[in-house]
This record gives structure tokens, C-alpha cells and sequence, in this order.
């Protein structure tokens, strides 16, 4: 555990924060999944580590548009709930 | 990033996490020596993982924040307006953990998606941490270290042995009979079952056999290494005063020819050429007039070489010529492996390993020399010996011996299954080493596949079958023959090959380019012990 999965604590009803805190992470990691696929090494390995990465962003994309959608039926929620 | 190495979202990451439990089986493979990746390389796979591994911990850090979302969702008593019947998400007042149920349908639906997507994140952080794990250990920046726990059972089992060593070693012929039965390793799991099963039911005693090989084999180098120095120390006139596994394997051979009846002492060999009609099936292997096209297919003719599969002779080895498009000759040597544990009529037996494992002459290596002068190789015409088990160490041993190189140019050596971590090749030669802790076999030299000699040229490509998800490699590490078995290290060197590890396509390409050409012939000897 590199220690960025902290427990995070409950944020008191409100669980747009959460996601947005969620979304947030997500993005930057997609960023870094990204960044990740560059590798000055022309080996077999690499190609098919360059391959699978690549495959891996596009994945974390995906749950990139699902968060977003969940966050919008939270907002929606709250609304609906009168609470923020 | 900060002076401690934190962001606003939590610390940089250290790199990818090694995966826990069994493995897929292409993550059961480990790769030691070879031409690895350079230094501009290595720093750039280097900065690649920790790019992963921060990918791995920002989406865990996302999988928890979902679980946040879905506990304010399910724990209400923080806000305790949010369930009441009039919105149809629930009902009013706090509910706790145990009001779930009572959610609302909207409120149900969105803690759903919650934990379906921290579950999801989760799984992509762990595809992050492997992606990251694979890259490093292909470019042979990662080695998993042995634990405190394992070097000291390894310590504890050294000692042991050499206790058992010794004990045979002074109880004199009858005891060092024992030690050798069990210093060849071919026996020893299959033995191991009953011996350690007191002669139980037969399902019984399987289970322990295979519970035993599968325990044993992180240890059994070190078993080796005891055991042989034990019987050294007991038997020094024996063993001419070398220490370790060389001194115990030269007390043992001395036994192995020197015995009553089951002894054999004749020092020379003979060879002679085998015609079809001397096969079981009146025919030579269909593959004896096509070059190889990979050192895996080179594997399975020599397979195909032992007595029983085709109908092939006691004591055969097969060496063919092959001539490339370019008009360049080069040959193979296939020699496979023990064929009797006792000492038998050909030199494919318990003697000959102990022999080579002492550093002793030997009817294997004598009968292959044999065998080459026969063949009319030109000097300048690359020889690529490939063995399984005993025939792996011979050729091992041929290629390091003075003089051998500049009779021969060696083009390459495979071998499979076989303890060659105290010979040095020499700089240049492609060499290719298959290895399994789980055959017993490979350790008998009292080192383990990470401590064989580790060149540019001189790879070993060691496959832990207990650590695999699949069911004949889980099956395969419960049973000695198996794992030893030579489709058990085709298949290793299958999987490293297609993990593309370049330290391992890059020898197996070298050495597969001089098995291959337009046209072959192969010739087939017939190896016998004799009276010189």
C-alpha cells in the first residue's frame, strides 16, 4: 500500500463530494495510465505492455463516464431530498 | 510533488504491487541473466511503472471514495432529512446499516452503481499494479526476494541433510547405496510418497507425495547441498578431499561402479550407428529430414528420443545437419536424459549423473565426443547441443571442458531440467537454461535457478508450477515426473517466450537460427558401456 487509499471519511450525507473526490482520482490516474504508456524500450514486452496499458485507459475511461452519471443522479438526489 | 514525496491526494507511488496468490500462468515464469534492457531503458521502464503504480493508487483511492458515497447514502443518521417517503428515495428518520433494505429505489440504484464502480476501480488499480509488475520483470529490473523465513528453513534444511549425509556416509557401501538412491533426484518424489506415507493407502500416499514435492521444492537446493557435503565430510579418501556436492557425488559414483550386482565398472563406450529397422516402428522420427524450426520443436524430437516413445533404442542421442538457404552447415545434438537410476549397459544412468556431478570422467560426455568425431563436423560448423535432465548437464559439461571449443564451434545450448549452475560457459555462447523448483532435479547441484551464473549470454527461465492458476501446472508441481517431464519445460519456455521477455526471445532466436535450414539428415547412435 503506497498509502493514497487513506479510509476516507463520510461526508456527512452529501455523497456528491465522495464522487466528485472520486472523479477527481480517476482522472488523474487515466492521466497517468496515459503518461504510463510511454517507455523509450523497443522490447516485445514493451509492445505488448503499451497494448494492454492502452487497453487499460480506454476501461478507465468507460468508468470515468459511469461516475459521471452516477454523480448526476446523486445531484439529482440531493435535490430531490432537499439536502446538501 | 512534495519534499516527503505527497500530493494533495496522497503520497507518490514506491511501484507496482507483485500480485498475491496464484498467478496466471505466464506470472509463474522468472528470468535471471541475459542481455536486459540498457540504462536509458531501465530508467525509462523504471519511470513507466511508477507512472502505473500511481495510476493503481489513484484509482483504489477512487474505489474507496465510492464507498464513501454509497455509506452516505446508507448511513443517514449524519443527515437524517434525506429519506423521507414524500421523495421516494426512503423513509424518514436515520434507518443505519441494518435500514438498507428500506432505501428507496433511486437511493438503492445509486448505492448499487457506487459499489459496482468501487469494485470495478479496484479491479482496474490491480490489472495497473500487474501491467506495472510485468514491465519491470521482463526488463529484469524486479526480482522477488527470498523471505527471512524461507533462507532460514533453506539454513535449517542444509544442516539437516548434512546430518543425513553424514549418517550414510559412515554407515559405509549399504548407507552411501541409500544416499545415491536419493541423490538422484529422477527417484526422489516418487519415492518420497511411500517412504513418507508409511506405506499407507495408495490415494494416501499420492497426497503426500505430491503435498511433500510441493513443500520440498524451495528447499531443495539446499537439501542437495547438505546432503552431498555430509557424505563428503564422512567418506574424504572418497570424495579426494573436495567439499560439497562434488565430493558427495564422488563418494556416490564410486559406490554406483564399485557395488555388488548392481555395480558397473566399465570405463569405456561404444557407438554405433543406428539403422531404421533397429526402431520399434521400422522407421526413423518422421522429423529426422526437416531442421527444427524453434528450440521448443528441438525439445520434443529429443523427447521423442527416450526408450518407449516411437520405439527408439536404450541409449540413443540424435545429432542432425542442417543446411540454410545461405549454403551454411550447422548441426544439433538431441541427447536426452537418465534412462536407469542403477547403473546400466549404456551410459544414460545414476552413474553418469553422479559422475558428471563430481566432475569425474563419464560415459555420457565420452559417448557424445564419440558420436561428433563420427558425425565429420567442420570446424567452422556451429554445434547446438540440446539435453533434457542428464543429457542437459553432459552437454553442459562438454561445452565448458578444455579444449571441447576449439574442436567445435559451439553455437548454442539448451537444457532442460538439469543442474548446471556450477559449470561456467563460455562468453558468446547462446545458453538456455529450463528450470522448475518442483522437479527436484534441476536443484541437485544445491543451487537454486537464481543462483546459476547469470551472463549476457547464459540464460536460466525457472517456472514455480505451484504459484500457477492452472490446473495440470498445479497438478504438475504435486508430481516429480511431471514436473520434470520435458512438454513441462517446452510449455515454461512457451510462456516467457510469449510474455515477451526480450532477454529470452533474444537467446532462443540466436540459438533457434542455427536449427533450422533447406535441408537435413540426421543421424542416430546407439550409446553401450564396454571394456576399452
Amino acid at each position: 500500500m503506497n498509502g493514497a487509499c487513506l479510509p476516507p471519511v463520510p461526508s456527512g450525507g452529501d455523497p456528491t463530494a465522495a464522487l466528485a473526490a472520486a472523479l477527481e482520482l480517476v482522472a488523474r490516474g487515466t492521466d497517468q495510465l496515459r503518461a504510463a504508456m510511454e517507455v523509450e524500450w523497443e522490447a516485445p514486452a514493451a509492445r505488448l505492455y503499451r497494448a494492454e496499458v492502452g487497453d487499460a485507459v480506454r476501461a478507465v475511461a468507460r468508468e470515468l463516464g459511469l461516475l459521471e452519471e452516477a454523480m448526476r443522479r446523486a445531484a439529482e438526489y440531493l435535490a430531490a431530498g432537499g439536502a446538501g | 510533488m512534495s519534499p516527503a514525496g505527497t500530493t494533495a491526494l496522497g503520497p507518490q507511488p514506491e511501484g507496482p504491487r507483485q500480485p498475491e496468490g496464484p498467478r496466471l500462468p505466464q506470472d509463474t515464469v522468472t528470468v535471471f541473466g541475459g542481455a536486459g534492457a540498457s540504462t536509458v531503458e531501465s530508467d525509462s521502464v523504471r519511470r513507466a511503472a511508477a507512472r502505473v503504480a500511481g495510476a493503481a493508487d489513484d484509482l483504489r483511492g477512487a474505489a474507496m471514495q465510492c464507498l464513501v458515497a454509497s455509506e452516505d447514502l446508507t448511513l443517514p443518521g449524519t443527515a437524517g432529512a434525506l429519506w423521507r417517503p414524500d421523495t421516494g428515495l426512503g423513509p424518514a428518520g436515520g434507518v443505519g446499516l441494518a435500514g438498507c433494505a428500506a432505501l428507496g429505489p433511486a437511493a438503492r440504484t445509486l448505492e448499487a452503481a457506487a459499489h459496482e464502480a468501487a469494485r470495478r476501480l479496484m479491479a482496474h488499480a490491480d490489472r495497473c499494479d500487474l501491467l506495472g509488475w510485468r514491465l519491470l520483470r521482463a526488463a529484469g529490473l524486479y526480482e522477488e526476494a527470498e523471505s527471512t523465513a524461507e533462507r532460514l528453513v533453506g539454513a535449517l534444511v542444509t544442516a539437516g541433510t548434512f546430518g543425513i549425509g553424514a549418517a550414510f556416509g559412515v554407515l559405509g557401501g549399504a548407507g552411501l547405496a541409500g544416499a545415491g538412491v536419493l541423490a538422484v533426484g529422477e527417484v526422489a518424489g516418487r519415492l518420497g510418497g511411500g517412504v513418507l506415507a508409511g506405506g499407507g493407502p495408495p490415494a494416501v500416499a499420492g497426497r503426500v507425495a505430491s503435498a511433500a514435492t510441493r513443500g520440498l521444492a524451495l528447499y531443495t537446493d539446499e537439501a542437495f547441498a547438505g546432503l552431498g557435503s555430509g557424505v563428503a565430510l564422512a567418506q574424504p579418501v572418497l570424495a579426494q578431499g573436495r567439499p560439497g556436492i562434488a565430493g558427495g557425488a564422488g563418494v556416490l559414483a564410486h559406490v554406483a561402479r564399485e557395488l555388488p550386482v548392481v555395480g558397473n565398472d566399465d570405463s569405456g563406450v561404444r557407438v554405433t550407428r543406428l539403422a531404421p529397422e533397429d526402431f520399434a516402428a521400422g522407421s526413423v522420427p518422421a522429423w529426422s529430414e526437416t531442421g527444427a524450426r524453434s528450440v521448443q520443436e528441438a525439445l520434443t524430437r529429443m523427447d521423442g528420443l527416450y526408450p518407449g516413445a516411437g520405439g527408439t533404442p536404450e541409449g540413443t542421442l540424435a545429432i542432425q545437419k542442417v543446411l540454410g538457404p545461405d549454403g551454411a552447415v550447422s548441426w544439433t545434438v538431441l541427447i536426452p536424459g537418465t534412462q536407469s537410476t542403477l547403473s546400466a549397459d549404456h551410459p544414460w544412468d545414476g552413474r553418469s549423473d553422479l559422475e558428471l556431478m563430481a566432475g569425474q570422467a563419464d560415459g555420457a560426455t565420452a559417448a557424445i565426443e564419440r558420436a561428433l568425431a563420427d558425425s565429420g563436423i567442420g570446424p567452422d560448423e556451429p554445434v547446438t547441443l540440446v539435453g533434457h535432465s542428464l543429457g542437459g548437464i553432459a552437454a553442459t559439461a562438454l561445452v565448458t571442458r578444455a579444449g571441447f571449443a576449439e574442436r567445435y564451434r559451439v553455437g548454442g545450448l539448451v537444457t532442460a531440467g538439469s543442474p548446471t549452475g556450477l559449470l561456467a560457459t563460455p562468453p558468446g555462447v547462446p545458453v538456455l537454461h529450463l528450470e522448475t523448483p518442483e522437479d527436484l532435479v534441476s536443484q541437485a547441484d544445491g543451487r537454486s535457478a537464481a543462483e546459476n551464473p547469470r551472463t549476457r549470454d547464459r540464460v536460466t527461465v525457472v517456472r514455480s508450477l505451484r504459484d500457477s492458476t492452472a490446473v495440470s501446472d498445479r497438478a504438475a508441481s504435486g508430481d516429480v515426473v511431471q514436473a520434470h517431464a520435458v512438454p513441462t519445460h517446452v510449455r515454461t519456455l512457451d510462456l516467457a517466450i510469449g510474455s515477451g521477455d526480450a532477454r529470452v526471445t533474444e537467446v532462443a532466436d540466436r540459438i533457434s537460427s542455427r536449427l533450422h535450414g533447406t535441408v537435413a539428415t540426421t543421424t542416430f547412435y546407439r550409446t553401450e558401456r564396454a571394456d576399452p
